[in-house]
């Protein structure tokens, strides 16, 4: 019988002699980190909750929609008053800005705060690649939340209609455009947070000043409108930040103007087109250019 | 030996305040302590080898590349900061590997050379705990193996001995050397503290008010200078004066007879005025110049 002997040898430090990837590795490897800290993976039970929350908000319309236009759509009136896909980024909106507030700045703050931030831009990236990469994966993650909704409710409206193939034919359109709204949404949800995020120095704070930004044009638009009478009083939909997706999202589905208008979604639909673009390419490159010159200047 | 550093009239203002004035110096391989006070200018240098900053005048090259116009070169670079700069809730392994990633390493190999550099750095069994468990020892071998995964061909390490008992710091100042000798990473080594220069480095660049004050190899910096001290047992004012007869001035500083500016010819007249006089010999050596010598008559 023979004697099995293990033996351990130290082989001792090597080289890597592999593949280097340079700048697009790093940019994808915070892309990546990035979603997985926004959506909570790897961490904690508790950042999973905010994420995991807002996702079933999101679904709840997204799957109980059809059901109700499949049983009362054909009712009279009924019909009518069951949002459709138009009308699905205008009941996220607030709550997806809201999730945004609370998660963007986790992907800034923790790290400067940690200081890992002097890691990261020691690496082949330049602070340009690192804003970037992490505006990128919360802008993916906040169009993820939003349209995956939005094709289940495509889904769901074919699968309840009578006639799916008719159905298809006559509301395929919807399809690229809640691509486009869901993509302007979810700009608009990355970009704010993210540029307040570089100024701050705490989460909460960041999530509070972006919270107080939204109630406080929500309720001063509100308040404006309600006083206001003659044409001029449709600017002041501009002053609601909160509702700059929706506008673009209701230009994009070509919704109709209402003959008496009532609160700023509304308003705004009476504004030329222009002005409403203008106003949200604004809100969204002006917190972006804040956010990267922040970065660019950023002394280590 | 080939260039890795180099400084060509290196100038760095901030404002009016002037931490770099046209140094030059070069590094080629091996371990090279940059030693200097605190505000000789050692942190700009290495952010301009970093190319986080702009010179003022002059070129920082790495690696044959200047880095503020290519931080591609970074990938072959590691750099462990003397501050904070770790997070708490993650595991040192899974910390590593994005690092790796972060620096070009595509996955798989991340994960492997990271288990490989905890294993390095003595971090092998606590590699899966949270690195705000850690001990400040094991935080500062984090910080040096995050600064090594990538496997750089160099790696500026600033203070790495900051915060560390005297026990770690001897474990610390080995495992550079150890880095140096047995893993073929060069290494600079900024520090303020001349006992970790002499320990572990082959070569030293002197700053001083952000100018260039020495360059050389360390041994030269450290070698024999013209003083002479000479110990006996109770005869030293006899040995003293039997010097004078020979015409050898020395000075008695203790227990201990310091002949200075010994020239080679007298070496002869030291021994016979020693055994002239009997006197019992304890101790016979040339004083060894410190690379202390080198900040006396320095403006500071």
């Amino acid at each position: 019988m023979t004697e099995a002997r293990g033996e351990v040898f130290d082989i001792g430090y090597q080289r890597y002699a592999g593949e280097r990837e340079g700048r697009g590795r790093a940019i994808k490897t915070l892309w990546h980190n990035g979603v997985r800290t926004s959506l909570g993976v790897g961490r904690g039970l508790f950042a999973k909750i905010v994420p995991g929350l807002t996702f079933f908000i999101f679904m709840v319309p997204a799957l109980g929609f059809p059901v109700l236009s499949a049983m009362f759509g054909g009712s009279d009136g009924f019909g009518d008053i069951i949002p459709g896909q138009d009308d699905y980024y205008s009941m996220i909106a607030f709550v997806l800005i809201l999730f945004a507030a609370i998660v963007a700045p986790e992907l800034l703050i923790a790290d400067r705060r940690s200081g890992v931030i002097n890691l990261y831009l020691v690496r082949p990236l330049t602070a340009t690649d690192y804003v970037m990469g992490r505006w990128l994966a919360f802008f993916s993650v906040a169009f993820a939340m939003a349209l995956l909704p939005q094709l289940t409710l495509f889904v769901g409206l074919t699968l309840g209609a009578e006639d799916q193939a008719q159905y298809i034919r006559d509301e395929w359109l919807n399809l690229p455009r809640s691509v486009a709204a869901g993509a302007a949404l979810a700009l608009f949800a990355a970009t704010l947070p993210l540029c307040v995020s570089a100024f701050v120095g705490r989460r909460a704070y960041a999530a509070v000043f972006v919270i107080a930004v939204i109630l406080i044009t929500l309720t001063v638009a509100a308040i404006a409108l309600e006083q206001a009478s003659g044409d001029s009083a449709k600017w002041y939909a501009l002053v609601s930040l909160n509702d700059y997706p929706t506008f673009v999202n209701d230009l994009i589905f070509a919704k109709e103007t209402a003959d008496f208008p009532n609160g700023a979604r509304e308003y705004a639909r009476l504004l030329p087109s222009y002005a409403v673009w203008g106003a949200f390419a604004a809100s969204v490159a002006l917190p972006a250019a804040l956010l990267w010159e922040r970065y660019r200047r950023l002394a280590l | 030996m080939t260039t890795l550093l180099q400084a060509n009239n290196l100038t760095k203002h901030y404002g009016p305040t002037v931490a770099l004035d046209g140094v030059s110096f070069e590094v080629s391989e091996g371990i090279t302590g940059l030693l200097g006070a605190n505000g000789a200018g050692k942190s700009t240098a290495i952010k301009l080898f970093l190319g986080l900053l702009r010179p003022t005048e002059g070129v920082a090259t790495v690696l044959g590349e200047e880095p503020y116009h290519n931080v591609t070169v970074r990938e072959r670079l590691g750099y462990m900061p003397e501050h904070d700069c770790l997070p708490d809730n993650i595991a040192g392994s899974e910390f590593l590997a994005h690092m790796a990633q972060l620096s070009g390493l595509p996955p798989a190999e991340a994960r492997t050379r990271a288990a490989d550099t905890l294993r390095h750095v003595g971090l092998d069994e606590e590699r899966y705990r949270p690195i705000g468990e850690y001990s400040t020892g094991m935080k500062q071998r984090v910080k040096l193996a995050q600064a090594l995964v990538h496997d750089p061909v160099l790696a500026l390490l600033d203070e790495p001995t900051a915060g560390l008992d005297p026990a770690g710091r001897e474990e610390m100042l080995d495992l550079i050397r150890r880095i140096g000798a047995e893993f073929g990473i060069s290494i600079v080594l900024s520090t303020h503290l001349m006992g970790d220069v002499e320990r572990t480095c082959d070569r030293i660049v002197v700053l001083d008010a952000g100018s260039l004050m020495e360059q050389g190899e360390v041994s030269g910096f450290t070698q024999d200078t013209h003083t002479m001290f000479i110990e006996v047992d109770d005869s030293q004012e006899e040995v003293l004066a039997a010097l004078g007869e020979r015409g050898v001035a020395a000075q008695a500083s203790g227990a201990v007879i310091v002949v200075e500016d010994l020239t080679d010819e007298q070496f002869d007249d030291v021994r016979d005025a020693i055994v002239e006089v009997g006197a019992r010999l304890r101790r016979l050596a040339p004083r060894r110049r410190q690379l202390s010598d080198i900040f006396r008559g320095s403006p500071q």
